[in-house]
Order: C-alpha cells, then structure tokens, then sequence
C-alpha cells in the first residue's frame, strides 16, 4: 500500500480540460491549435475527440481521419494494456491523438459511446502510463444527452472551455451547456467553466458583446480568435494554423489563448449563471448584432 | 381492510390508463410485468421470436417460464434465439446482426413466420427494426416477418396488456374464411397450455370432449401454443366460446366487427354450474338444448358422489381465496368464487388488487353481468403488496370456525414469528393449491374446467377437510390437500 501511495504522489498531475460549444462553432479547430501551443509549451499533450464523426483530431494527422477508434476496436477486440496502443495515434509533435468513435449516423447510441470510451482511458491508465499531462476532451456539438456531459460529470475534466461566436444560435447554445454546468455543480459535481474563447464570426461589435454576455454569466473571456482565412489555408495544408503558418498573427491568437489557459489553474473555475432566451435576445440588439 | 363488492371497487377505482395517477395509489402497476415476458409465449408455435436484445432477456424469460408457466401444463422447453446484444451494440447499433441472426433463423429452424421482439436495448436507441424487416422478408423463406415492440420500460399496465397483445395478434394473423366449417367453435382465450394429449389434461380438452359429444368440432384454440393455421382457419367457425375472457374478447370482438362472427358470454367454466351454463349457450346457438340437457345430466351423474359429499362438508362456510400473483389474481379469483359459491360457500376473496381488478375489466365485467358479485378484500395497497390469509381473518374479525376452505399458494404465507412458532399453520385448515401456477393434477385439468375438473376440485376439497380435521401439529409449511 505504501509503494502505491508513493508512485502515486510522484504521479505529475494531469490537467483536463473540456472544450465545449455549438455545433460547427469551431471547437476542433481551437482544441487542435491549442493543443499544438500546449505541446509547444513543453507539455505532454492528448487531444481526445469525443464525436462520433472521429474528426477532432484530424488536422494533427495531417489531415486523416483516424481509421481506428477506440468503439470501433472494442467491438472485434477488448482493449487492453497489450493492444492500446493500436488506437492512440501520434500526431503533429509528437500529440497522442485518440477518437471515442461511434455509431453510423442515425444509429446506435453514441452518448453511451463516449461513456465507454472515456472508460477505457481511464481504467488502463493511460495518461500515467504515456506521461501525459494535459488532456483536452473535444466534446460533440452542444450538451444534448448524458454521454456528451461525460467528460465533465464523470469525473474527467472539471474545466469547461465555451467556444462561441457573438451569433445569436452561438451564444444561445453556450448560455444552455451553462445552464447544464450550474445544474451539474449544483447536485455536487465538481465541474466549472473556466471561460469562453470567442471564435468571432465577424458579426458587428463581436467583443463587447461577448464581453458583456460573460460578464453577464460570471464567466470570464479568455480570447478572441478572429475569422481568418488561414484556418483553411492550413486545412489545405492539411494541418493547424500554428503547425502550418507558425508566424501568423492567427496563429498568435492561438498562443494567446493557450497562454491564458496555462496561467489559470483548475481551482479557477467559476458556477455560471445562465440568463434567459429573452436577455439573450435582449443582449445581441442592444448591439445591434440582430439587425 | 374492508370487504367490499366487486362490482364497488371497479366503480371506485380509477382508470388504468390514467398513468401517473395509478402509478402513485398503487405503485409497482406499470411495471411489475415485462411487456415482453408476456408477449413471447404467445408467438404461434410454428413461428420463431428473435429476441432483438440482450440474451438477459430470454433467460430471465425462461426463469419466469419455469417456474410459473412450465410446472403448469404449458410447454416445457421456450426457446428463443437473440441477437445478444451488448453494450456496443447499443452504442453502435446492431442492425447487422439482426440481418444476420434473421437469416440464420430462416435457414435452420424454417419457420413459417419469424417475429422480431423488441426489448429495452434495442428500443432505446430506435433500432430501425422495421426497416430491416421490411427489407428482408423477400429475402427468406418465412412467409413474413413481423415486428413486435415490446420492451419493458414502454408504460406498461399489466392486465391491459392481455388486450393490446390480443388486438396486435388478431391484427396480424386472422384472414378472410375461405369457407364455414358447419358445427365448428373457436375456444378462445387458453393460455398456459399445449392442447396436445400429455399426462396431464389441458383445460380445452375437456371442453373439446364434452363438445364432441354434441357433435360440434373445435376448429382453433387461441392462442396460446397455436399455430399460423388455428389463427388464419379461426374464422371458419361459426361461434366462439370462451375461456379467460380478457384474451378472448379482443379476438371476439375482433372477428365479430369484420366477419360477424357471434361469440358467447360465458366463461372459464369451473364448476357445475358455471360449466352447465357454458354448453347450454354454445346448445342454444346450434339448437341442439336437448341433446346438451342429457349430456350435461351424463356428465354430472359421473361426478355427483363426490361434488354432493364435498358441499355437504362445506355448504354455508366461508372460502377464503388468495389470489396470488397480482396480474393473474383476477380472473382465477374470480372463477374459483364462483365455482365454491356453486357448493354453497361464501367466497371472499383477498390478494387481488383494485387496480387489476379495473384492468381485468373482461373478467370482472363477465362476473358482474352473471350474477357473481362476490366480496373482496379491499385495501390500497402497492401492487405488489399480499396480505396473509390469517392478517384478513384477524383484520375481518372473521371466526375461524366459520372458515370452510382456503383456497392458495402456501409458500408466501407460511410465516415463522421469530422462528418460534409459524403464525400461520394451513395444516389445520381444509386447504386446496389454486395457483394454476403449480397445479400439476394428474386426473384433473389444469384450471379445473369442465365436468372432469369440477369432479376433481369436489375430490381435492374433500381429501382437505379430512385432513385438516387430525389437527396435527402446527408445522411451517403444513400440508396441501388434495394434491
Ligand atoms: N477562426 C476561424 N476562421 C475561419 N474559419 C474557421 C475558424 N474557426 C473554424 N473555422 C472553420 O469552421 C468550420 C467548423 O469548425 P470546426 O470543425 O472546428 O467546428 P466544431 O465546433 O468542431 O464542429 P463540430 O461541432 O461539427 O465538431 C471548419 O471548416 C473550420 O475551417
Ligand atoms: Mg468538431
């Protein structure tokens, strides 16, 4: 018992953060940028996709998609210590990139397939064994069922990271996974967001509202990432924007944000208070983003 | 605990489909029985169920079988192949190895139909079972392939689900006669049993022997154990008799609206009277009373001795009936009152829950209409909830000594208080088993139909009292007369 204790106070602690935010609103594209800055930072980065589209990762492997997953495997072969690694790919520098897989649309159950899949990880271990000490979870769309609000209720990351654009659907959907959040806190789930990257969309007046809508909700920004067309420039290129155009001011933003993320710790998280429909409303004309 | 008329608790209690409401006054109704549990015994018998769910599901079926279904005349052996689903099943979806079981099953057993049996893992992630059958039923040999959703989670009220289950069968299987087959009746509503000669005598059996001997033919027996044929040559008959009302009705009616096919009013015919009343009607309908007179004269001079003795040791006494299983409580209840009422008791009756007794609204409705209203025990209690026999007599006041016969399952009643001394001893009550649950009776049919049935029950009831008067020592699990 004692060994034990030991090897686990040596243990270095892993950081998991969840990005979670509106479908399309461009989670993926800032967990693989960030993740890409952390790893450049000197961490040991994981990026785990928890979509059944398998398309997190896909821009840290040079623009494949996975062709092994973790469901996928499970179904012929039980994962286990000897064959896990069969499944977590290594991407640009050296990231662990992993995909929680999933039903064929209209299929199956894919909710319950995230639970599985972040039981796997768990239970073998396997940011110990491969020294990982960052973990990002790209969550699928918006918080839509018990498996998609895994990551933060299953003891997986107590960080939540909103991406959003100051678009009126955006912002809905942020305030609802806050919504989801205050109510998890609130039955005892250690979990809180730890901010919102606006990933702007360009509508009028982006910022203050957002800043505003943050403020609104107790939570606080954590950066700006502008529309840009790198973003698909470095798709094309089959990459990031700071693997493929390192010295853009996009990919700054990027560093940016990472930067502000690695200078706040899990304890910063703060219990949201969601507004309502009508505030929301109330909030994009009063900057005219509705007109 | 009170008594209260059969006829006042059906007033008084609220509609089964009501949901919540029933949910809260007598908790357990929507989920004590699995839509599934029974739906799979009454596939026909020259079909197969692929169960698309977890094999869980048919083992703890089989389980279920064996013990309440299978020590009863039913068959003995209720296979049903699965997909097995498991957890990545239902993460992944497993419509390709439901294609893949659905051809296997066609290839190996060549059944005539194949029905796919939807349970809970299956129905939560909307497995698109339809499709898939659909696509496949050109694909094999079986003549269809239907679908039946029966997973447990879907609301589910007990004694109602014997009528969704009827319509959903009648629906499917009954087709337009070909021809009337003259002097031919339908038995319907017979589960539990094969209707096939075994060591013990089916219920139908009985009733098909007495109606031989009138010349009338049964032509299909629903629908338990049936087959593609009893269903499509079903409305070939010109009348329909029946057994447990609450599955025959939905047929009856059924073929009554489409095909006008007149049905009876009498039911499970258990006792002389009850049984006279049931061949007198099916008499009327083919005018043939007189002939029906002497038969039913024939058959109770075969019995009289004993049926005479037994109201003789029992007339005017009071039978305490404990209707076991809450979903199967109604009917059996009722028809065994009515049959200790014909040897001049005073049936009362416990253990059957207000709720099913709504639910059961065949049985009660038939009973009330006959004349037979008799005194329940009324309390709300949880669904589930039974009360001992010797808490209804204390709770009733009711004298011992006035108590001719008990009528029930022992196990759940024979209760130790601190392991001393059993607070209920049956051993020195005249007691007869009435769960058709356990009721392997050589000589007799399973529920005591008919003249032979009746003739059986006057035996048991007499080898009980007989019994029961040595007034030996209490013991925890006394004795069962008449088995
Ligand atoms: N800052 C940006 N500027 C320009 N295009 C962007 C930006 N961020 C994301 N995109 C584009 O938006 C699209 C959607 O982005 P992404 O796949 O990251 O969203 P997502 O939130 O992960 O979507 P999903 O919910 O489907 O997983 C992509 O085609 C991406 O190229
Ligand atoms: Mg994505």
């Amino acid at each position: 018992m004692a060994q034990v204790a030991a090897a686990e106070a040596t243990e270095t602690a892993v950081r998991e953060i969840a990005i979670y935010g509106k479908g399309s609103c461009g989670k993926s594209t800032v967990a693989t940028n960030i993740a890409y800055c952390f790893q450049q930072m000197g961490q040991k980065v994981m990026l785990v996709g928890c979509s059944p589209k398998s398309d997190s990762t896909v821009f840290l492997l040079g623009g494949r998609i996975p062709t092994r997953n973790i469901l996928d495997y499970s179904r012929s072969t039980p994962i286990t210590d000897a064959n896990i690694q069969e499944i977590i790919y290594e991407g640009a520098r050296g990231i662990k990139c992993v995909e929680a897989g999933g039903p064929a649309p209209a299929e199956g159950c894919a909710g319950r397939g995230v639970a599985l899949a972040l039981d796997v990880l768990k239970r073998l271990k396997v940011y110990r064994k491969l020294g990982i000490t960052m973990v990002i979870y790209d969550v699928i769309a918006d918080v839509v069922c018990g498996g998609f609000s895994q990551p933060m209720r299953g003891g997986y990351a107590r960080e939540v990271y909103l991406v959003s654009s100051g678009e009126l659907m955006a912002v809905y959907s942020a305030n609802n996974i806050c919504a989801a959040i205050a109510d998890l806190a609130q039955s005892g789930v250690d979990v809180g967001v730890g901010g919102i990257i606006v990933n702007e969309r360009g509508v009028a007046r982006e910022r203050d509202l957002m800043t505003e809508f943050g403020e609104r909700i107790g939570v606080p920004i954590i950066g700006f990432i502008p529309r840009s067309p790198l973003v698909q420039q470095a798709e094309r290129l089959g990459g990031t924007v700071v693997e493929k155009l390192p010295r853009s001011p996009q990919a700054q933003c990027y560093y940016d944000v990472a930067n502000a993320i690695a200078a706040r710790t899990p304890e910063d998280v703060a219990i949201p208070t969601p507004i309502t429909l009508p505030e929301i409303m109330g909030l994009l004309r009063k900057y005219q983003a509705l007109d | 605990m009170e008594l209260k008329r059969l006829s006042e608790i059906y007033a008084i209690t609220p509609d089964p489909e009501a949901g919540a409401e029933c949910d809260q006054k007598y908790p357990g109704y929507y989920t004590h029985w699995c839509r599934f549990m029974v739906t799979l015994p009454h596939i026909p018998l020259d079909c197969i169920a692929i169960v698309h769910g977890p094999q869980g599901c048919v083992g703890n079926q089989k389980d279920f079988l064996g013990t309440y279904w299978c020590q009863y005349h039913g068959s003995s052996f209720f296979y049903a192949p699965t997909t097995n689903m498991d957890q990545t099943d239902a993460i992944l979806g497993a419509e390709d190895k439901l294609r893949t079981v659905i051809k296997e099953v066609d290839e190996l057993y060549k059944p005539r139909m194949i029905f796919i049996l939807v349970t809970c893992p299956a129905g939560i992630i909307q497995e698109p079972v339809d499709d898939v059958a659909r696509d496949m039923e050109d694909k094999v040999q079986a003549e269809r392939i239907i679908v039946i959703k029966c997973e447990g989670y879907t609301s589910y009220a007990a004694g109602l689900y014997n009528i969704y289950e009827g319509r959903l069968l009648a629906n499917e299987l009954l087709q337009n006669p070909e021809k009337k087959i003259p002097r031919s009746v339908n038995i319907l509503g017979i589960s539990k049993e094969t209707h096939y000669p075994s060591d013990y005598l089916e219920d139908s059996l009985e009733l098909e022997r007495l109606l031989n001997k009138l010349g009338i033919t049964v032509n299909s027996v629903l629908y338990q154990t049936a087959t593609v044929d009893s269903w499509t040559r079903a409305t070939e008959a010109e009348f329909n008799t029946m057994v447990c009302p609450q599955r025959a009705m939905p047929l009856a009616t059924d073929m009554f609206d489409r095909w006008g096919i007149p049905h009876g009013q009498r039911f499970n015919p258990l006792g002389v009277t009850p049984i006279t009343n049931w061949i007198m009607e099916v008499a009327e309908f083919f005018e043939i009373e007189e002939q029906a007179e002497e038969l039913v004269k024939e058959e109770y001079t075969r019995i009289k001795e004993d049926w005479e003795e037994a109201r003789r040791l029992v007339d005017g006494k009071i039978v305490l009936i404990d209707g076991g299983d809450p979903m199967t409580a109604v009917g059996r209840g009722i028809a065994w009152g009515r049959m200790c009422a014909d040897l001049g008791m005073r049936p009362i009756l416990f253990n059957l829950p207000p709720i099913e007794i709504k639910a059961k609204i065949h049985h009660t409705i038939f009973a009330i209409q006959e004349g037979f209203d008799p005194e329940v025990v009324y309390h709300d209690y949880a669904y589930h909830r039974r009360f001992s026999p010797m808490r209804v007599i204390e709770e009733l006041d009711l004298n011992p000594e006035d108590i001719g016969l008990y009528m029930g399952d022992v196990y759940p009643t024979a209760v130790a208080k601190e392991w001393q001394a059993p607070v209920f001893d049956p051993a020195n009550f005249p007691r007869i088993v009435t769960t058709s649950h356990c009721n392997k009776n050589r000589g007799s049919t399973g529920r005591r139909s008919g003249f032979t049935g009746a003739g059986r029950t006057a035996r048991d009831i007499i080898n009980a009292v007989h019994m029961a008067e040595r007034k030996s020592v209490p013991t925890l699990y006394g004795r069962i007369g008449g088995l």
